[in-house]
């Protein structure tokens, strides 16, 4: 058949002309076989994600923005590094904490947790440095570090010892009982509380009794069965 | 799989292509071989184990590295894939990564869809021939001769297959110049990225004919019935003369028919006939003679040779070669955008008449060439030549056809008797 508007040949899975859209017209007699289309049905559009180097990459970027501006504007109005290093260590903290470990295809825990943390100790030092404080030894790294050191262990377990959830759990309760009693301490150290044992013992015993349960569920297995039985999600 | 891969840098002509790419842009062509009976996808297989290891620079994937992509030749061959989308639908760049073209089949006929960093139409030819005659000696039990273009797949790839052309080339001379943006063609974006694509298929005795009697070849005739086609596109959209922009059709050139070269890589370079409208109405003669005198005056290895000479140099630069990757990405993509497609209308690219032994020939009944579409150019145009049919192939990503309706009622007026083919609406 032929296009009645274009004048080129139709080939006979057209159904109307590519050209100008007109319908085949079939004269009187003139019966068309019909072929099928030479190519595979368009199944729709194909959304792609997006691209999550790029998010990250206009993360960074605006990061860096931010944190040129801050020291731009800090050093031009108060002729000094102040308040935009409480920024900056911030950024670096956040950036740490939850950008960072996202460049990787998988972020290994026991690496980024402790970078975390690390970061986190910088800001606390510069805050203390900044406002003269004397409370960064003493107090906040003793109290980060042992914090680390128990999330990384918790990281660390989860990721290689398989089943061993209530006990890592359990373990990780008990230690942050132990960690309030122990923060209680170097407070009355740090900033000269005299009187002990104020609050500590709450959410020390709490988290003793949480742990101890979850130990005890780790050790019995019919309770921990007749648990996941009730509980499962 | 053998660990000992072969690796290469990109070559000059497709450093652009990784960076310049898009989410919804690979610069991809398609190489499509129909034969008589369906397509037997664990031979074709077959045929594709045998010969990518013929063609380590095609049978590639493409790798970052820190200062440059680079390619990779395969270990083994990819898995054959059943068409099941538009043509020359898009290869997300992670794919490209594992490999940079992939084989599909689709009743009766097998396409190659190869992206550009890899090679050239040229070179694609050569891969897609030998990886036809490979088939045809598995399938049809066929002595299939090593000549017309393809290779002996028992031969080792020999060194100048793999180099990089365009330095052995490098001109000591910058032409320099400076083109004025074409006229672009637009149109209303097709919403699910659908892309047309509309097939004529006529006489290539008659378009010869035709070209004879204007004194020319048949790929400067093409460019001029093309370069009608947008004038006569640009008239009706663009009622205020001063407003008119030149009309330009980039016409790829196989670099290897001028400067001695037996590369599977890219080795081409382009010309761009033009004609400014608003000197006043051009005729289709005069049309054919400025495709004709541009053509003439350009195709020389002297001038070809200095036309890439900027690109060669700019590549080897110390400090730009120092760069980390992600940089020369952004000036790269930078630059494609402000310059890359905007000097030229359309990209008409004749790859030839398409020769193969003749125990093959009884068994391919049609070959295609697609051009992919540009990132922002909506319609590309592939042209070859099999077996005395001309297949001109548009594609197109805008609803508007208005286009290859020129094209193709331009040379039906002339004489030449077109049928006309799509992958319909998409609807």
């Amino acid at each position: 058949m032929y296009c009645v508007k274009c004048g080129v040949e139709l080939a006979d899975s057209e159904k109307n002309c590519p050209l100008c859209g007109t319908a085949v017209i079939c004269p009187d007699g003139i019966v068309r076989s019909e072929k099928e289309s030479p190519y595979p049905p368009h199944p729709g559009k194909i959304t792609e994600g997006i691209s999550k180097i790029g998010v990250l990459f206009i993360v960074s970027l605006a990061a860096v923005i931010m944190l040129v501006i801050c020291l731009i504007a800090d050093i031009n109005i108060n002729g000094q590094l102040s308040w935009a290093g409480y920024v900056g260590f911030s950024l670096l903290f956040l950036y740490t904490s939850t950008v960072l470990p996202s460049w990787f295809n998988k972020p290994n825990p026991v690496i980024f947790v402790p970078c975390g943390f690390v970061s986190a100790a910088i800001l606390l030092l510069y805050i203390c440095e900044k406002t003269d404080g004397t409370w960064f030894l003493p107090f906040a790294f003793p109290t980060l570090g042992i914090t680390a050191l128990i999330v990384t262990a918790v990281v660390t377990l989860t990721r290689y010892v398989r089943g061993g959830a209530p006990y890592i759990y359990g373990g990780a309760a008990v230690a942050f009982g132990a960690l309030a009693i122990l923060m209680e301490h170097l407070i009355c150290v740090s900033f000269g509380v005299e009187k002990m044992w104020q609050w500590s013992p709450y959410p020390a015993i709490s988290l003793f009794i949480i742990g101890g349960f979850l130990i005890f569920v780790g050790i019995c297995k019919p309770l921990r069965r007749a648990l996941r039985k009730k509980l499962f999600f | 799989m053998r660990k000992d891969l072969r690796w290469m840098r990109l070559d000059n002509a497709a450093k652009i292509y990784p960076a310049a790419r898009s989410r919804d842009w690979t610069n991809v062509f398609r190489l499509s071989v129909t034969y008589h009976d369906p397509v037997d996808p664990e031979v074709l297989k077959k045929a594709l184990t045998r010969v990518i290891k013929r063609f380590p620079s095609v049978a590639a994937r493409i790798r970052t590295g820190f200062f440059w992509y680079y390619i990779e030749e395969l270990g083994q061959a990819p898995e054959i894939l059943r068409e099941e989308d538009r043509p020359l639908n898009r290869i997300p760049f992670r794919d490209i990564k594992k490999c940079a073209f992939r084989v599909l089949y689709y009743k009766n006929r097998m396409s190659v869809e190869i992206f550009h960093g890899i090679t050239d139409g040229s070179g694609g030819i050569i891969f897609v021939k030998t990886l036809a005659a490979e088939y045809v000696r598995q399938k049809y039990g066929e002595h299939v001769p090593c000549e017309e273009g393809i290779l002996d797949i028992n031969d080792e790839p020999s060194r100048e297959e793999l180099e990089d052309s365009f330095g052995r080339y490098v001109s000591d001379v910058n032409p320099g110049w400076k083109e004025p943006n074409a006229y672009a063609i637009k149109g209303t974006l097709e919403n699910d990225g659908f892309i047309h694509v509309v097939t004529g298929i006529m006489d290539s005795e008659k378009i010869r004919d035709l070209a004879k009697s204007y004194g020319v070849t048949v790929t400067t005739f093409l460019s001029a019935v093309m370069m009608k086609s947008i004038y006569d596109h640009q008239k009706e959209r663009v009622k205020n003369p001063k407003h008119l922009k030149p009309v330009r059709v980039l016409i790829p050139v196989n670099l290897r028919s001028f400067l001695p070269s037996k590369t599977m890589r890219n080795f081409a370079q382009y010309i761009t006939p033009d004609i400014d409208p608003r000197l006043g109405e051009y005729s289709f003669e005069e049309m054919v003679k400025a495709v004709h005198h541009k053509m003439g005056l350009d195709l020389n290895a002297k001038y070809l040779a200095a036309k890439f000479t900027p690109n060669v140099r700019s590549e080897r630069v110390k400090i730009l070669r120092v760069m980390p990757l992600f940089i020369k990405n952004i000036a790269m993509k930078l630059a494609y955008s402000i310059v890359g497609e905007r000097k030229a209308s359309i990209c008409l690219s004749n790859l030839g008449v398409f020769k193969i032994p003749d125990s093959m020939v009884k068994h391919i009944e049609r070959v295609d060439f697609v051009l992919g579409l540009q990132a922002t150019s909506p319609v590309n145009c592939g042209i070859l030549s099999y077996n005395g049919k001309l297949i001109v192939n548009f594609v197109r990503g805008i609803k508007e056809s208005d286009l290859e309706r020129n094209f193709f009622t331009t040379l039906r007026k002339m004489g030449v008797h077109v049928l006309v083919e799509s992958n319909g609406t998409g609807e």
